[in-house]
């Protein structure tokens, strides 16, 4: 969930500096095109940012930098601040997502695994191949060590049928499935709704 | 002018039959006797990925869902990346260490056998009979 906010802060970040990257080189390209003075000169855009304005309005916070007191005390939080928020970046940016694997076994020989999200859709087709689950729906998750895991399988169905006989059809076909990936299944029914949203 | 780079002077297509006599290294032929190991085990068949990130690359020759990597001594680690079919014939942890056996056994007799470290199994998809998930 971090590393996923991490990506999506670098993303936006990386999307608006590069934006005003661009911006900044078009417009000293364009004033580029005149010498001296002119009105297409780097000091006439200098004139237009008002950079002497600039440089007079923060000369003093930059002098107050230099020594001592509250403003060196706020520029060292905030540079600190800066190098996290740069940490958090490159996070983002350089973080791998790792999709955990579903041990069945593991020994010196090596591992014998199951992707979860294969494991998650198959378990699907198989519920919704009976006749009393109109949808299915399944979320599957590992162990942090060892072997196994869990699936849980939500069964939706009709409305006029009895929940737990959707249950009990549902799990006679998904059991084995499970059982041969060592997952202990979960199973719950649901009164399928017109226009509900399953995934 | 042709577009098509296989049909440029010096350079040659790369297929799945491989040329018996052309010299391998010992991964490429581990990878090999996988690959084979994979193909005579039923049930299973190999799988590069949505990206093609898994196989190994040898002359004149990819072979699809096997990982061949070579460490520092000498080992060669294998993985293997497969599809089942389902129902299968047999448990999976039990299919998983038949295609392992026979990866072991071929090593063995191709001298290879001292050479080959862990052998892990993927199964990163399901094909159940209403078509692949």
């Amino acid at each position: 969930m971090a590393l996923l906010a991490a990506r999506g802060l670098a993303r936006l970040i990386a999307l608006v500096l590069s934006t005003a990257l661009a911006v900044a080189g078009l417009a000293v390209a364009v004033f580029s095109v005149q010498g001296d003075s002119s009105m297409l000169s780097l000091p006439s855009l200098a004139s237009h940012l008002r950079l002497d304005d600039l440089h007079a309005s923060v000369g003093g916070f930059l002098a107050d930098l230099q020594v001592d007191g509250p403003s060196a005390k706020v520029a060292a939080l905030a540079g600190a601040g800066a190098v996290l928020l740069g940490l958090l970046l490159l996070f983002g940016v350089l973080g791998r997502r790792r999709e955990r694997l579903i041990v069945i076994r593991s020994d010196h020989e090596g591992r014998i695994a199951a992707r979860p999200r294969a494991i998650g859709q198959a378990a699907v087709t198989l519920g919704e191949q009976c006749r009393d689950v109109l949808r299915a729906k399944a979320k599957t998750s590992t162990r942090r060590r060892g072997v196994g895991g869990r699936l849980r399988l939500t069964a939706y169905h009709a409305p006029s049928m009895d929940g737990a006989d959707a249950i009990a059809a549902g799990r006679a076909r998904v059991q084995a499935f499970a059982e041969s990936f060592s997952l202990r299944l979960r199973m719950r029914g649901r009164e399928w709704r017109r226009g509900a949203r399953v995934s | 002018m042709t577009t098509n780079p296989v049909t440029r002077p010096g350079w040659r297509e790369v297929s799945s039959d491989s040329d018996p006599d052309l010299p391998v290294s010992g991964r490429v032929a581990l990878a090999r006797l996988a690959g084979r190991a994979i193909a005579l085990t039923d049930g299973v068949t190999a799988t590069a990925g949505p990206a093609g990130r898994w196989l190994t690359v040898g002359p004149q020759q990819a072979i699809p869902g096997v990982l061949a990597v070579e460490d520092g001594h000498g080992y060669v680690d294998i993985e293997l990346h497969l599809v089942v079919r389902w129902p299968p014939q047999m448990p999976l942890e039990q299919l998983g260490e038949q295609v392992r056996t026979r990866l072991r056994r071929s090593a063995a007799t191709a001298r290879l056998g001292e050479r080959l470290g862990a052998v892990s199994v993927a199964f990163e998809d399901v094909l159940t009979e209403t078509g692949s998930t």
